[in-house]
């Protein structure tokens, strides 16, 4: 406003105009330089932390892959160390050496007693390769190994647990559908160990290239900050498992409550890679 | 703007209004390449670029000189604003010529071939899925 006051037709307030004008200016360029420069640094520095942050969230789920990777072998090794061991060993003390000096009749007995043993031994490694891949997945397909593992969860008699596939014609690959049935089995395990609820409910559907589930629970579960939170613990495997499983699948997951707060959901979207 | 000037006006003489319109356009432009080099994710500092220079060598000595064009018309056979005249001119000049040298002396940007780990992973993986398709 003072430069335009300024009488431009006398002498000085030309050159009033002039300096001021130009130093003005000058300022104004360098202050959007230096504005500039350090909103930028700004911007870089605030990226960097995301970052960082990124990665020490990708290192944590990849820890907790690792350790989820190591349980299970400790579990397996102590099956087979525990369990059939000791019942091989058991077996080859029946079919030992002085078995043939023996009478007929103990031979009989302890060769029974022997194929006894093997059966069991053969049945608990059966059971171990189950729990590594279910076989109903793998001929079935997920809608079965889901309807399987609720019908396993209704015939406990505590809740009552049921599925519904709407549109699961084309299977997923095996791999996918391996994940996918974790996940789900992992969040029902959650909702049966926490929520105290009544009922689970799985919904499946797709829209174009994308597969939905969708659990509900009418107990007491958690919304999508609280799993974050959770997540971000160092402590508890299994929701950051769920969570680097969905990575894996490229997937989504969301953990929300009803507008009635009457049920949680817990909705996962996959998108469709279909078995060859 | 260039065309009308030179067609309407005789080479000794300044087109102060026109002048001015050009610097208000030109400061417009780089405050506009300012904000689209912000909202670039690119990790890589603005003011390590020759563009970056080059901008703020234009943008200063176009918005030094803003006034003292705006003014020329009327002014310029006043024996001080003459004066006025070259100290200013020359000044941002000298300014601008520097900043252009440093654009000059700054690394040429880089070609584009990523580092980025993951473009040599997944370019390794098509190679390996051409061969296999191949083979």
């Amino acid at each position: 406003m003072y430069f335009l006051q300024v009488d431009t037709g006398s002498k000085g307030g030309v050159d009033s105009v002039l300096f001021f004008g130009t130093l003005a200016m000058f300022v104004m360029a360098i202050g959007i330089v230096v504005f500039v420069i350090f909103h930028q640094r700004k911007i870089i520095r605030y990226q960097a932390q995301m970052k960082k942050l990124e990665d020490e969230r990708q290192q944590m789920l990849l820890k907790a892959s690792i350790r989820f990777q190591e349980e299970e072998r400790q579990r397996i090794a102590a099956d087979l160390h525990d369990d059939a061991g000791p019942l091989l060993a058991t077996a080859r003390l029946y079919l030992n050496e002085n078995l043939i000096h023996q009478e007929p009749a103990v031979q009989l007995q302890s060769i029974y007693n022997a194929k006894q043993i093997i059966d069991d031994a053969i049945q608990l490694i059966r059971n171990i390769s189950h729990s590594l891949m279910p076989p109903t997945l793998k001929n079935f397909g997920l809608e079965s190994a889901m309807t399987d593992l609720f019908q396993k969860i209704n015939g406990s008699g505590s809740l009552n647990a049921s599925a519904r596939f709407h549109d699961y014609r084309q299977r997923l690959k095996l791999e996918q559908e391996l994940l996918v049935f974790r996940i789900l089995q992992e969040l029902v395990a959650n909702i049966l160990k926490h929520s105290n609820s009544g009922f689970i409910h799985l919904t499946q559907n797709s829209n174009g290239n994308k597969l939905y589930f969708r659990i509900h629970h009418d107990g007491q579960g958690i919304v999508q900050k609280e799993f974050e939170k959770l997540n971000q613990n160092s402590r508890g495997l299994g929701l950051k498992n769920i969570q680097s499983r969905v990575k894996v699948l490229n997937g989504r997951i969301f953990f929300e409550i009803d507008s009635s707060h009457t049920y949680y959901k817990v909705t996962i979207d996959v998108p469709r890679e279909e078995a060859a | 703007m260039a065309v009308v000037s030179f067609a309407t006006t005789s080479s000794d003489a300044f087109t102060s209004p026109l002048d001015g319109i050009k610097g208000v356009f030109t400061i417009t432009l780089c405050i506009y390449f300012f904000y689209d080099q912000l909202k670039k994710t690119d990790s890589f500092l603005l003011y390590t670029t020759q563009t970056f220079w080059i901008v703020i060598a234009f943008l200063i000595y176009i918005a030094g000189t803003f006034f003292l064009y705006l003014l020329a018309q009327n002014q310029i056979h006043e024996k001080s604003f003459q004066n006025n005249y070259e100290i200013i001119n020359s000044s941002f000049i000298i300014i601008k010529n520097i900043l252009l040298c440093v654009a000059m002396t700054m690394a040429p940007p880089p070609l584009n071939v990523s580092n980025d780990p993951d473009e040599f992973l997944k370019e390794d993986w098509n190679n390996f899925q051409s061969q296999k398709k191949l083979n």
